[in-house]
């Protein structure tokens, strides 16, 4: 792997990339529909989804909706959450306020996120770290963040 | 004894005649002299542009990039007695000590980079307990040094 293409999306004030291999689709979150609406139902296309539901199904997959910024005892509005990335092959649907742009990174740019931070945060879903415009953007690998799922989103639940 | 053994004897008496020195850098962080070994200095350099993280306890002051890796700014005095060293606008004039713990960096906060020096084992006071904050103190200029035990300090803080 000498460069990588990252889907780059801000949650929370702070920016992450995730690999573009790693998203499905991206489906707009709505506030104003009912939950019992189209989001559920394996027959049919699903083009949007309920922005307070935590699961939903999927082509005939329950998938998980994940906020990565509840341990992070930021202050906000669920509203503000705008998309929904799924992750291939994971069950799992990463909310994000925005998304930024497409950006393709070399190797070189990227810093290992430390294992010591990972570990003392809970962070362990963050491998690393690369600066983007004046900021940095922490890059999130779905696989370890589905791990983490079931032992430490359900407890914030 | 033949003037061969005589000889390895007589060097052997030396070598345990001979002091053991270790090399320390001397810091000041606020009032106090903190020492660390010399050997496990990867570098020193100055606070820069520092990104604060989403989340992270108050000795963790955020992360730097510098000699192409992530240096984590730990506030060592907060560890230790739990009130923050400096406040985000004095740690602009702050230097960073940098240690090796593992695999990552950790960049000690000082305000000062005072002296290197040389001490005789003889010199230092030990503290018995290998799993201490401090590895022990010695004096240097009438003043006491304390030798901190950085990987004791990193550990205790995953507890």
């Amino acid at each position: 792997m000498k460069e990588i293409n990252v889907l780059i999306v801000e949650i929370s004030g702070v920016l992450v990339g995730i690999p573009q291999e790693d998203v499905e689709v991206v489906l707009p979150l709505v506030y104003d529909m009912k939950k019992t609406m189209n989001i559920y139902g394996s027959s049919k296309v699903i083009t949007k989804v309920w922005g307070f539901a935590t699961s939903f199904l999927y082509e005939g997959r329950n998938i998980k909706i994940i906020d990565i910024s509840l341990p992070w005892n930021r202050k906000r509005s669920i509203l503000k959450f705008k998309y929904l990335i799924l992750i291939n092959n994971k069950n799992i649907g990463i909310k994000v306020d925005s998304i930024i742009d497409i950006e393709r990174f070399s190797v070189k740019e990227i810093y290992l996120f430390p294992i010591y931070l990972q570990k003392l945060l809970h962070l362990d879903y963050l491998w690393g770290v690369v600066m983007y415009k004046k900021g940095i953007m922490y890059l999130i690998d779905s696989g370890v963040l589905k791990d983490m799922v079931e032992a430490f989103y359900e407890k914030a639940f | 004894m033949n003037l061969r053994e005589e000889l390895k004897k007589s060097q052997d008496e030396i070598l345990e005649e001979e002091e053991e020195w270790i090399n320390f850098i001397i810091v000041a962080i606020k009032d106090k002299l903190f020492a660390f070994e010399i050997d496990k200095l990867f570098g020193v350099g100055k606070i820069e542009k520092y990104i604060e993280l989403p989340v992270s306890p108050s000795y963790i002051k955020g992360i730097q990039f510098l000699y192409g890796n992530v240096i984590i700014l730990f506030d060592i005095v907060n560890v230790l007695e739990g009130t923050n060293s400096h406040n985000n606008d004095e740690l602009s004039t702050c230097m960073i000590t940098i240690l090796k713990y593992d695999e990552d960096f950790f960049g000690v906060i000082v305000d000062e980079l005072l002296d290197t020096v040389k001490i005789a084992k003889s010199k230092i006071t030990f503290t018995p307990d290998a799993k201490e904050f401090y590895k022990g103190t010695f004096k240097h200029k009438d003043k006491s040094v304390s030798i901190l035990n950085i990987e004791e300090i990193v550990k205790s803080t995953y507890n």
